[in-house]
């Protein structure tokens, strides 16, 4: 993964957290011009969220913890907090109750499908496999498009007077 | 008495045939004597931007996308001299001393440090190849118009066949040093230009005028042009593929293989240019078209193989081409 790849994958995850700024936008609305499968992408990134969400959020299991807590709730209502401080609704941590909607959001389509522990998990990793190999090789499609376009326009300004020379080529580099 | 009269007639005809052909050798004359005057223009605007020394700024335009730079540029006694740095954006800027340039970076910037390095002002094969005759386009001269303060004389550079873009030249009347330039498409929509905000032509500079200002805290690459691609037309190897179409005037202009199974393909006809870049389909390329300016970018399949067209030409002629695309 080369240096523009690594800032468009943290000007992402920055749109998704709602944190992006200016400079993450013009990155995202250049890639997507970029005319690579965005489709693949953003569902690469969802699955990748949501393997660190099944894994642990913030440090501990997060499904362990909304299981434990869920025998004991009463209510489950989604409040931002708006004191500075994390919510706590009927002794549920915000953050707990906010985990768990999201968790249920993602399962219940899978817990609806039949024998959902084997094809549900299986298909979701073997879907995951294929995106993660079909993004590596877009990116490494993207990554030759830019090298061949850098080789035109060295090539270019030897064996052709286009009129914009060096200019041109010094321009790039700031894109 | 007939035989009179038909002497008379062939005698007539031959006069008529000799005074055609003279006619018609006197026009190629003047056309040909027009053409090459017009094409001076051209030759006087490439050597007068390397042996001359200036300093100014200047805006590039492409697309959505603009650029304003700075130039320097010193041609003395140990050769050419020349630093180009943005001025916007990111601090970036090359450092030129005759083949060698250095290209410098901020620490951490997020540019990519493997951006194309300018050769240096205009191309040596337009200037020495013959190209300079560019049987493609009709050279004009359109009048006089003022840039950047300094009187220009307006050269257009029509295409004789609607399959490459025209080019508007603004050069100074004194100098012939290019001032501003227009790529314009068959609607005369302009796809690119390029313009000097400020020259100065007679410029005095500070003896560090060209040392790198970035140098301290910055990433720095060096490269050097190889001796080979410098202006003359080297092809000494037969290509895998060959193209049964070309646009005229067009030759090929540079062959090289850039891994086992990855090859390009360069062909120019002094102005415009384009790449045909080879790679086996397995590869995964996909087929796919963009542009950006007047520079398109087309990806095919075609025998097992990704095709990729990058060049300056319009659309329909950078498919023809690809479509012309054969195995050897």
């Amino acid at each position: 993964m080369n240096v523009n790849e690594k800032l468009l994958q943290e000007s992402f995850s920055a749109w998704l957290d709602d944190e992006s700024d200016d400079l993450d936008m013009q990155r995202l609305v250049n890639y997507l011009q970029s005319g690579r499968n965005v489709e693949a992408d953003l569902a690469f990134e969802r699955q990748a969220r949501l393997k660190d969400v099944l894994q642990g959020w913030g440090g501990h299991d997060v499904s362990d913890s909304v299981f434990k807590e869920n025998s004991s709730r009463t209510s489950l209502a989604l409040v931002p907090p708006s004191t500075g401080k994390w919510q706590v609704i009927k002794g549920v941590p915000w953050t707990l109750v906010a985990s768990f909607a999201l968790l249920v959001a993602i399962l219940v389509p899978v817990f609806q499908q039949d024998d959902w522990i084997q094809d549900g998990f299986v298909t979701h990793a073997v879907q995951q496999q294929e995106l993660v190999v079909e993004t590596e090789k877009l990116a490494s499609s993207q990554s030759r498009m830019n090298q061949y376009f850098q080789k035109h326009l060295l090539q270019s300004s030897l064996s052709s007077g286009h009129i914009s020379l060096p200019f041109q080529t010094a321009a790039v580099m700031g894109g | 008495m007939r035989i009179n009269a038909y002497m008379k007639m062939v005698a007539r005809l031959h006069y008529r045939a000799v005074f055609s052909r003279l006619f018609i050798s006197f026009l190629l004359f003047i056309f040909t004597v027009n053409t090459y005057a017009e094409s001076d223009w051209l030759i006087k605007m490439v050597s007068a931007t390397q042996t001359l020394s200036y300093e100014g700024s200047f805006l590039y335009a492409r697309g959505g996308n603009i650029q304003l730079m700075k130039v320097r540029h010193r041609v003395g006694t140990s050769g050419r001299e020349e630093r180009i740095w943005h001025i916007n954006g990111l601090p970036m800027e090359i450092i030129r001393k005759n083949d060698i340039l250095t290209c410098y970076h901020p620490d951490g910037a997020s540019a990519d440090l493997e951006h194309t390095i300018p050769s240096g002002p205009y191309s040596q094969v337009f200037l020495h190849s013959g190209l300079s005759r560019l049987p493609g386009y009709q050279i004009e001269h359109l009048g006089k118009d003022r840039v950047s303060e300094r009187v220009a004389d307006m050269i257009l550079l029509m295409p004789k066949e609607a399959d490459r873009y025209s080019y508007r030249l603004w050069l100074d009347e004194e100098t012939h040093i290019l001032l501003r330039s227009e790529i314009v498409d068959i609607n005369m929509d302009i796809l690119e230009q390029f313009q000097f905000v400020e020259i100065d032509l007679d410029p005095i500079f500070h003896p560090d005028a060209f040392e790198p200002k970035l140098a301290g805290n910055s990433l720095s690459h060096v490269e050097k042009i190889p001796a080979s691609l410098k202006g003359v037309l080297h092809i000494t190897t037969d290509p895998d593929w060959h193209l049964n179409w070309l646009p005229d005037g067009f030759r090929l202009s540079h062959i090289e293989s850039m891994t086992e199974r990855q090859s390009m393909l360069n062909y120019s006809d002094g102005v415009s240019s384009f790449s045909l870049f080879f790679e086996p389909v397995s590869l995964g390329m996909p087929e796919g078209q963009r542009s950006m300016g007047a520079t398109w970018a087309i990806t095919r399949h075609n025998y097992s193989y990704s095709m990729t067209f990058i060049g300056e030409l319009p659309l329909a002629s950078a498919e023809r081409i690809l479509s012309a695309v054969k195995p050897n």
